[in-house]
């Protein structure tokens, strides 16, 4: 009898102490490497589609989440598409056109990027859920295999996401972010984001191999990162459009 | 046999005894045919001219794409190129014209100006048929490959003007990377304000070198020889004309909110030719209780000589049948040439009206359809109804009493 007890005391110790969490707390602690460090990576993308399947690599170099150059390297038709966000502008450069070209902001939240279900904020930085939004929590589940909070995060005003709220799995222990599901009122799910597997890169943990749901999960793109290394010396003076022009893939 | 050819020659007297009884009734008959058919023929002759507009020129009567590609209507799912199909498409005596496009959407932009667009790749021999070479506003088709002809609002909206370079992003074939600079050779007048902020051509080689699409097509327009309302010939020239992992579709299927704007407004023009119907069927039953009144006496008589009231009846039914066809066919001819006359110098529509019909892109006349079967429709309509009115003097034929009178 004892024995059953002192279990089921234990069973609720874990519960205690996440009651005890805050949402905003556990989303700091989560973004902090992702959006705190500035960094160079490679990641090689690869869409499935019902006729084909689009792969597409990919360098990128960013500054906290609103400072970003990202240069496509392959396939050979795509080569040297490169996109640069500098806070609240965007530009792109491809190289048939010769020119830089400044694109409307609301491109940073409708579609996708360059025919993957990763959207053009996924890549050039989006909104922080601790600092944009406010947060709920919603208890802990189990998803892909890893014990995580359950967190739903509600924009706040003024913030430009595409969602109308973004649940947020993010793992008990130190691993982050495991699954994030922006959803929409009106249309359901419309994209998620799934952490599947995770490393130290340069000393820092982090998501490996990411996919991108969109369509209720029936088109899917793997992202994997090939190369990650911090880059301290990144500064937001870094982001030009003239930076833009002269990267090389 | 007899008993008919007697019943036959006994009405065609009758009808001559009171000719003008006969004429007013007759009349009365080919009036309301000839208004039915007038009524019907423009609004069924605007609904094909609204519909020549708004389909015959942009998306086509008929398209051949890939199964997957409506209602999406997205790039990666383009067909391939198939001249050899095409070309027996062109050869069909029942099809005016068969051309292929590539179509999409990208940014375009011009320094600081930009704006999403759709781009149609159009053939050379699409650019070469009247209809476009009437739609450019300034410069000329006669450009060289990199050109592009911008709707007049767009231009005005990316402050550009011919000669000027606007350079075009977007999502190419299958995910890829569209983009190019684009050298503007033309503005065009695309009838539709919308369209016109939201249209730019390319040639069709331009197009897929831009999408990364090479030899492929969005889809094939077709405009068969018949465009009359009620045809649908994808059926028919799908069948004759097969191409793999393509089907064909009718301009009702891709745009059922044009149906039902017409279906909307047709009914309404039905509720008037039922009030004009009412409005006749009462007039001839008048005349019917007319007639039966003012012949009692005359059946009466004959019933007291012997006559079966059969018989009576019969001649009775045989005249208003002779009549109310006479009528019909005074009517149908009549209506029809009133059809052709309006065919030829069809109806203008003045001032305010006019004008307001000419931004949306039509031309404000109001032309009427040709359809036989309007004429046929009504002419059987209006025959029953005359029929149904001779049930009066019929009824007076069987209650009278041979000796009370």
């Amino acid at each position: 009898m004892n024995r059953f007890l002192l279990s089921g005391l234990l069973a609720l110790l874990p519960l205690t102490s996440v009651v005890a969490q805050n949402p905003t707390e556990i989303l700091t602690k989560a973004e902090k490497s992702a959006i705190g460090t500035s960094s160079y990576s490679e990641l090689s993308m690869s869409a499935k589609r019902a006729r084909y399947t689009r792969e597409l690599d990919i360098k990128s170099w960013t500054h906290t989440n609103k400072y970003a150059l990202i240069v496509v390297t392959g396939p050979e038709r795509d080569r040297g598409t490169r996109y640069l966000r500098a806070d609240k502008q965007m530009y792109s450069f491809v190289p048939r056109t010769g020119k830089v070209v400044k694109l409307p902001q609301s491109m940073l939240m409708a579609g996708g990027f360059m025919g993957t279900d990763a959207s053009m904020d996924n890549l050039l930085g989006q909104a922080s859920l601790a600092k944009d939004f406010t947060h709920q929590y919603l208890g802990t589940e189990t998803v892909n295999g890893l014990a995580c909070h359950k967190i739903k995060c509600t924009p706040k005003p003024g913030v430009p996401v595409a969602a109308d709220a973004v649940v947020a799995w993010v793992h008990t222990g130190d691993k982050g972010w495991v699954r994030l599901s922006f959803q929409s009122t009106r249309n359901g799910e419309l994209q998620r984001m799934d952490a599947l597997e995770f490393s130290r890169m340069d000393g820092v943990q982090m998501p490996v191999k990411l996919q991108f749901s969109t369509q209720g999960g029936k088109q899917t793109t793997i992202m994997t990162v090939k190369t990650w290394k911090r880059q301290p010396q990144l500064s937001p003076a870094w982001f030009t459009p003239e930076r833009l022009e002269q990267t090389q893939p | 046999m007899t008993l008919v050819r007697l019943a036959f020659r006994l009405a065609w007297r009758n009808l001559g005894r009171n000719r003008r009884r006969s004429l007013i009734t007759g009349a009365a008959i080919a009036f309301a045919l000839f208004f039915a058919i007038i009524l019907r023929s423009l609004q069924l002759g605007v609904y094909n001219h609204m519909v020549a507009t708004v389909v015959g020129s942009m998306s086509g009567y008929v398209q051949v794409s890939d199964t997957a590609y409506w209602p999406s209507q997205n790039l990666d799912y383009a067909l391939y190129e198939d001249p050899e199909w095409l070309e027996e498409l062109r050869a069909d005596r029942e099809i005016a014209s068969a051309y292929p496009r590539l179509q999409g959407f990208s940014l375009l932009s011009v320094g600081d100006q930009s704006g999403v667009a759709q781009w149609i790749g159009i053939s050379p021999e699409e650019v070469d048929a009247p209809l476009w070479q009437a739609r450019l506003a300034s410069g000329s088709w006669a450009g060289p490959s990199g050109s592009v002809w911008l709707g007049k609002r767009l231009a005005e909206q990316l402050r550009v003007a011919v000669g000027d370079t606007v350079v075009s992003m977007g999502q190419g074939f299958q995910g890829s990377m569209a983009g190019a600079a684009w050298v503007v050779a033309g503005t065009l007048n695309m009838g539709n304000p919308e369209l016109e902020k939201r249209s730019s051509v390319v040639g069709l080689a331009d197009a897929q070198e831009f999408a990364g699409a090479y030899g492929m097509w969005s889809y094939v327009q077709i405009t068969p020889r018949s465009t009359e309302l009620s045809a649908d010939p994808t059926a028919d020239i799908g069948a004759r004309h097969p191409l793999d992992g393509a089907h064909f579709l009718g301009w009702q299927t891709r745009m059922p909110e044009l149906i039902q704007a017409i279906q909307a407004d047709s009914s309404g023009g039905k509720v008037i030719l039922f009030i004009l119907y009412v409005v006749i069927g009462f007039g001839l039953l008048g005349t019917m209780i007319m007639l039966a009144n003012e012949r009692q006496r005359e059946f009466a008589m004959q019933l007291a000589m012997g006559m079966r009231r059969g018989l009576l009846a019969g001649i009775v039914f045989v005249e208003v049948v002779l009549l109310s066809v006479a009528g019909a066919l005074v009517g149908a001819v009549l209506g029809r040439v009133a059809v052709l006359i309006l065919d030829q110098f069809p109806l203008r529509l003045q001032g305010d009206v006019a004008a307001a019909m000419e931004q949306q892109g039509w031309e404000p006349i109001l032309p009427p359809s040709l359809d036989w079967s309007i004429t046929l429709t009504h002419g059987g309509i209006i025959v029953v109804i005359a029929l149904l009115s001779a049930a009066w003097p019929l009824r007076t034929v069987f209650k009278t009493s041979p000796v009370h009178r």
